[in-house]
């Protein structure tokens, strides 16, 4: 078998568990065309570079799976079809994986790992947050220009730190 | 004269029928040397492609902090001459640069916005 990543970044407004329905949609498709799903990476919201239909902002998914050809093909179909989908980019990233057993284990660490710091991250940005609302009460009444350099800042800092 | 050989056959032929280098001369024959000297510490100054030196350093196209090295501030690739890739990295990350930018990780052109 091939091993394939799907990269897929969808629209910022959709809510966690539009989020989990389509990633469950995909998950099932896989298994429907006998893929073996590998790990699911959470990248979290990033600023786009360019903007894409308006938006500004995208949340970015990668998911990694063992195919023979087939559901590469119904995986983006399903992609296409779902209007909160910005853009995808499927990469084959291995020839040849004989070993499906241990390679499916070590995803698994490897996903574990992942979202142990996709979780700590999102607590931290909520701690900021709250750090920013407080700073703005405490200021006494939100200046709207400034609140928006802060978050601009705010931004750029979350990049470095990754 | 004063070339490093003794002065071939048409040095010592522009001696006699033009007698000794004047001061101008000497000057002119001065900056050449001096340029040749140049020309020669820039050919040794060759860069190493840094993903030879280090083999476990990874070209990822979902990792645009790494692949900023290879673009200019506007976003264009750096060509190889510059960036001092071999052949072969180079074109890794000129792929990886093509696959961020269709994910938007990186910019097509950076005055656009």
């Amino acid at each position: 078998m091939r091993e394939y990543e799907t990269t897929f970044i969808v629209q910022p407004e959709i809510s966690d568990e539009g989020r989990g329905t389509l990633v469950s949609k995909l998950e099932g498709a896989l298994e429907r065309q006998g893929a073996v799903r590998l790990m699911l990476d959470d990248v979290g919201k990033r600023k786009l570079a360019y903007e894409i239909k308006k938006f500004q902002k995208g949340h970015y998914l990668t998911l990694a799976y063992l195919d023979n050809g087939a559901a590469v093909k119904e995986l983006e179909r399903l992609l296409r079809l779902d209007e909160s989908v910005l853009r995808f980019l499927t990469v084959q990233t291995a020839d040849e994986v004989t070993d499906i057993e241990s390679r499916k284990t070590e995803a698994a660490e490897q996903e574990r790992v992942r979202k142990q710091r996709a979780a700590e991250r999102a607590a931290r940005e909520a701690e900021e947050e709250r750090a920013r609302e407080e700073a703005i009460r405490a200021r006494g009444g939100p200046s709207f220009a400034r609140a928006e350099e802060e978050a601009v800042d705010e931004d750029e800092s979350e990049e470095e730190e990754e | 004269m004063g070339f490093g050989y003794g002065g071939g056959p048409r040095d010592r032929e522009r001696d006699e029928e033009r007698g000794p280098m004047g001061p101008k001369a000497r000057l002119r024959a001065k900056a050449r040397k001096k340029a040749r000297k140049q020309a020669k510490r820039m050919f040794t100054r060759r860069k190493v492609c840094r993903f030879c030196a280090d083999s476990n350093l990874p070209i990822d196209y979902k990792d645009p902090k790494s692949l900023k090295f290879f673009v200019s501030e506007t976003g264009k690739m750096i060509p190889r001459r510059i960036s001092g890739n071999c052949a072969r990295h180079q074109r890794r990350v000129t792929v990886a640069i093509k696959r961020s930018r269709q994910l938007a990780l990186m910019p097509f052109t950076a005055s656009g916005i």
